[in-house]
């Protein structure tokens, strides 16, 4: 009687589990390298916001793809102006973050693409909030997403520069995902500046040189290319590693051929 | 002017030197053929005689003796063939006419030594050009054919047992081999084992990691399947494990080979057609090196190269080199004047090693380790068709016309090697293929009995090995650079001369040799200061590339006298000059060198003594890290009695190696480590 009562449960939680399975049509179900950060339901709880990412959130360029439905329908909403705010609260000051906002149509499966550069770590006393702003034709209204968790990376994939011309600060993020590899790899960098403390819009007009290294053998790798701006802040180049392990981009940063750093740097460990 | 002071003075040690010691290892003279053999009959107590304390050399010490061959030294053991400056992909080494390639990046298990003296019946050396039976070289052959056992004849078995023990390494060499023949098959098997400790140099210290361990083992069983048709079965394998290189920035954990062979010959199958023998075969290399006995502490500078940190690295490097293979070949007479001889083979080599780095970096602890293929799964697939015509032109005069044509395909198969070569610009995701091929016009004339004259030349081309197209960043510790591969890397030629003057006398032997090469797109590793190197002990990168030409020039002296029944005087005096189209020497040529012999023999006795000399080499190519070698003389004494009891051979050698604890190195001696000093050796042989 035991056993079969302990194989009858086995049996239901097995059920279960296939049919939970089967009836979700949520990304992070039905893609592996999707992550659910957060849901929320915008101030008059006419939809329902979910917010993707590749993994869960750093210190650093994230892209977020972002789920929007109709509460009472649960249909997709896939044409909307969405505007997001990421915020910090840091007790004397309050702050926001770079960000790109979705255009104005979702992707293939739905989702709206978007990116933010949180500038900071959360900690217990302070996190991020995110306001994502859904505006329709007839309606108009903002989900407040409490972020779990914002963590900062053993690998740092951002770092700061105060330009010694102006004091201006630049924010500098590498574009991830990067799937780096042995042999040729993309290489995309994002670059803002704080213009305010709510206002952190990109730097277009930089030039940047970049040099792999490996840091405990001494050597880099050749014919790699400087990253060169694209369109809103971003740069791309090339960065070749000739083996796996930990590698350091050293990167140079210069503004109308002043220098603003030349001792900055990204790791990136290849596995 | 100064070489030919040397000669005088090498004759006058020589006369000096007469009536002491020896040792042949083998007849050195054969005028008839350039074929140098060192069977031994075992019950041919002449020949038996000759070889005495030859049974314990290793093949590296017999190498070193023939004509045409050098030896390229990166520790004690595993010693790599030269043949008049060629080496590498230059030269074919082969097993039975079988291919087969060593597994190591950076050359530290050539062929060669895979095989013992104890499981060599002969070689057959072929040079320049003219090697090509057996695949395309424009350096020269070195065919090591297998002993076996002989079916039918007198029903027997013999039983032989062999210890030696040298004393610069306190070494072990123990060998034993097992042979049974019927009237309808035939079976023998050969083992050998070595264990030898670090040498003690010339100057009383040890010199570091030279040591090395292996056991080899020979097996042949022969079916008489009938009219004149055996079936012949080989199986050989040779481990050797902690194989020290001194030469080198690390050793050789384990060498692993296994050689797998079946044949079928047919003897006068027809009137016209004769000796038709195929063969199918394959062998497995493996190879890890191993730093673990190493310091392994490496130092990191500053942008000005000064010392900035040390950081502590392990190694690991396996390899691996497989071949499977077959070929056909059999000769038929064309009319009385004509012989034709055809060879059909294939073989697909299958070589890849990999590099994986362990830091220790203090600064940064738990560092992940670095992978990288340094021969990324590389398949190649050679098919060739080798002829040749032989005409007998007149009684003294034959011709020989001889050509090669071969059908080669190589393709990386790694994705990472893709993307690693994808770096320099390389799409090498794509097969290879090439068309190399040779042609050689020869003749040989015979005036009297007494003097012969071979003459020839020929055109070749060879493919580049795998570490010359697909070699990623592979340390050369003589120059100090990192090697990276070149896939686009064309074919090297050669265009050679040859005239070989031979006197043969009832007493006497005297032959004179003379080979030129002018080799086209010469492929040599040049300098690229645009690739930061990958070692932490490399100064930098050399990328492999063909130069436009370089000219090698081989000589050698000869001579053999044998007055009356005890006496034995035996000289050869070798040189070899080489250099680029541009005038600058071609790194790792030899001097001018001699190894004389002195034999006296008789009854139960016999005495031999050796001197080796070499001029000093100051035409060196320091961007490959060479140094000038200075001149040396070293000398031997070889002793050995032998007595029959019955059916019971038993033979006790004794001798010196190096009497005067001469410290020297030769030029070929990668890092200038010194030869072993003055070494006593004991050797005992039973043969039931
Ligand atoms: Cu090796």
């Amino acid at each position: 009687m035991k056993r079969s009562s302990i194989i009858y449960t086995i049996l239901c939680l097995l059920a279960l589990s296939i049919v939970s399975c089967d009836k979700s049509d949520d990304p992070d179900d039905n893609d592996p390298d999707m992550v659910l950060i957060a849901t929320a339901m915008t101030d008059a709880q006419t939809f329902q916001v979910a917010l993707y990412a590749n993994d869960t959130l750093f210190e650093g360029y994230n892209k977020l793809y972002i789920s929007i439905k109709e509460a009472s329908s649960t249909d997709q909403v896939t044409d909307a102006a969405i505007v997001l705010k990421p915020l910090m609260d840091m007790i004397d000051m309050v702050h926001a973050a770079p960000v790109e906002n979705p255009a104005g149509v979702a992707n293939e499966e739905g989702l709206f693409e978007a990116a933010v550069v949180f500038i900071m770590p959360s900690t217990d006393m302070m996190g991020w909030t995110l306001d994502v702003q859904v505006e329709t034709a007839d309606k108009d209204e903002t989900a407040v997403f409490e972020i779990p968790l914002v963590r900062s990376l053993e690998e740092s994939r951002k770092f700061n520069v105060i330009s010694p011309l102006d004091e201006t600060k630049y924010f500098v993020s590498l574009v991830e995902p990067m799937a780096a590899e042995v042999g040729i790899n993309d290489c995309e960098f994002t670059v803002h500046y704080k213009e305010s403390m709510m206002s952190f819009p990109p730097a277009e007009d930089l030039t940047i040189e970049i040099e792999p290294e490996m840091p405990s053998m001494d050597h880099g790798s050749p014919n790699n290319e400087h990253p060169v701006h694209t369109a809103d802040g971003h740069y791309e180049g090339k960065v070749n590693f000739t083996m796996t392990g930990w590698w350091r981009i050293h990167m140079v940063i210069k503004k109308n051929g002043d220098v603003l750093t030349d001792d900055a740097y990204i790791d990136i460990t290849l596995e | 002017m100064k070489n030919s002071g040397w000669i005088i003075i090498l004759f006058c040690n020589l006369t000096l030197t007469q009536a002491q010691d020896l040792f042949t290892e083998f007849d050195t003279i054969r005028l008839e053929e350039f074929t140098i053999t060192q069977r031994i009959p075992l019950n041919d107590q002449s020949v038996l005689d000759l070889s005495r304390s030859s049974r314990f050399s290793s093949i590296d010490k017999i190498n070193g003796r023939l004509e045409g061959i050098s030896l390229i030294k990166r520790g004690a053991y595993a010693l790599e063939p030269q043949m008049d400056g060629f080496s590498g992909g230059q030269i074919n080494v082969t097993v039975d006419g079988m291919r087969m390639f060593g597994a190591c990046t950076d050359r530290m298990d050539p062929v060669t030594s895979y095989i013992e003296p104890d499981n060599l019946e002969s070689f057959n050396i072929t040079h320049g050009t003219s090697g090509s039976r057996n695949g395309n070289t424009v350096g020269g052959s070195f065919d090591m054919i297998l002993r076996e056992p002989v079916i039918g004849q007198t029903e027997g078995m013999l039983v032989e047992t062999g210890l030696g023990y040298e004393s610069v390494s306190n070494g072990i060499n123990a060998n034993g081999a097992l042979e049974v023949n019927r009237e309808k098959w035939a079976f023998r098997t050969s083992g050998t084992y070595r264990n030898h400790n670090s040498y003690r140099g010339g100057d009383g210290i040890k010199v570091p990691y030279s040591y090395f361990k292996k056991i080899n083992l020979h097996s042949v069983v022969k079916y008489d399947l009938g009219k004149n048709n055996t079936l012949r079965f080989d199986f050989l394998l040779d481990d050797a494990v902690d194989v020290g290189y001194p030469a080198l920035p690390m050793d050789v954990g384990k060498a692993k080979a296994r050689m797998y062979a079946v044949e079928i010959e047919r003897l006068d199958a027809y009137r016209t057609v004769s000796q038709l023998k195929a063969k199918l075969y394959f062998n497995s290399v493996y190879h890890l090196m191993d730093d673990s006995n190493r310091d392994s502490t490496f130092r990191l500078t500053d942008e000005n190269g000064a010392p900035s940190d040390t950081v502590y690295m392990r190694m690991d490097m396996p390899g691996w080199s497989d071949t499977f293979g077959f070929f056909m070949e059999g000769g038929a007479s064309l009319g009385e004047k004509s012989h034709i001889y055809v060879k059909l083979d294939d073989y697909l080599n299958y070589s890849r090693a990999y590099m994986t780095m362990f830091m220790n970096y203090p600064e940064y602890p738990g560092e992940p380790p670095m992978y990288t293929e340094t021969w990324p799964d590389v398949f190649r697939n050679v098919a060739g068709i080798f002829i040749r015509n032989t005409t007998r032109v007149s009684n003294s005069v034959n011709v020989n016309l001889e050509g090669r044509l071969d059908m080669s395909q190589t393709r990386v198969t790694s994705e990472t090697g893709h993307r690693q070569f994808a770096i320099f610009g390389y799409d090498i995701d794509r097969g290879y293929f090439e068309l190399p091929k040779s042609l050689n016009l020869s003749a040989n004339f015979r005036t009297n009995g007494v003097t012969r004259l071979d003459a020839g030349a020929g055109y070749a081309e060879r493919l580049p090995t795998t570490s010359e197209q697909f070699g990623f960043f592979l340390y050369n510790a003589l120059d100090g650079f990192d090697y990276l591969g070149n896939p686009e890397i064309g074919l090297e030629r050669s265009t050679h001369f040859w005239g070989n003057l031979h006197f043969t006398w009832p007493e006497l032997k005297v032959s004179i040799r003379n080979r030129f090469s002018y080799v086209s797109d010469y492929i040599i590793g040049l300098i690229d200061p645009e690739i930061p190197q990958m070692n932490l002990y490399a100064s930098g990168v050399k990328r492999y590339d063909n130069i436009p030409a370089a000219l090698l020039y081989g000589t050698s002296l000869q001579l053999q006298w044998d007055p009356g029944a005890y006496l034995t005087f035996y000289t050869l005096l070798r040189y070899t000059y080489g250099r680029t189209g541009e005038g600058d020497p071609l790194p790792l040529i030899p001097p001018l060198r001699n190894t004389s012999i002195c034999k006296f023999r008789k009854g139960i006795f016999s005495v031999q003594m050796e001197g080796e000399f070499s001029s000093d080499q100051n035409r060196i190519n320091s961007g490959f890290g060479e140094n000038p070698t200075p001149a040396f003389a070293i000398y031997h004494l070889r002793n050995s009695f032998h007595w029959l009891v019955k059916e019971t051979v038993i033979e006790v050698g004794a001798g010196i190696e190096n009497i005067f604890d001469k410290a020297y190195s030769e030029h070929l001696d990668w890092g200038n480590f010194l030869r072993p000093g003055r070494s006593i050796y004991l050797n005992l042989r039973v043969i039931i």
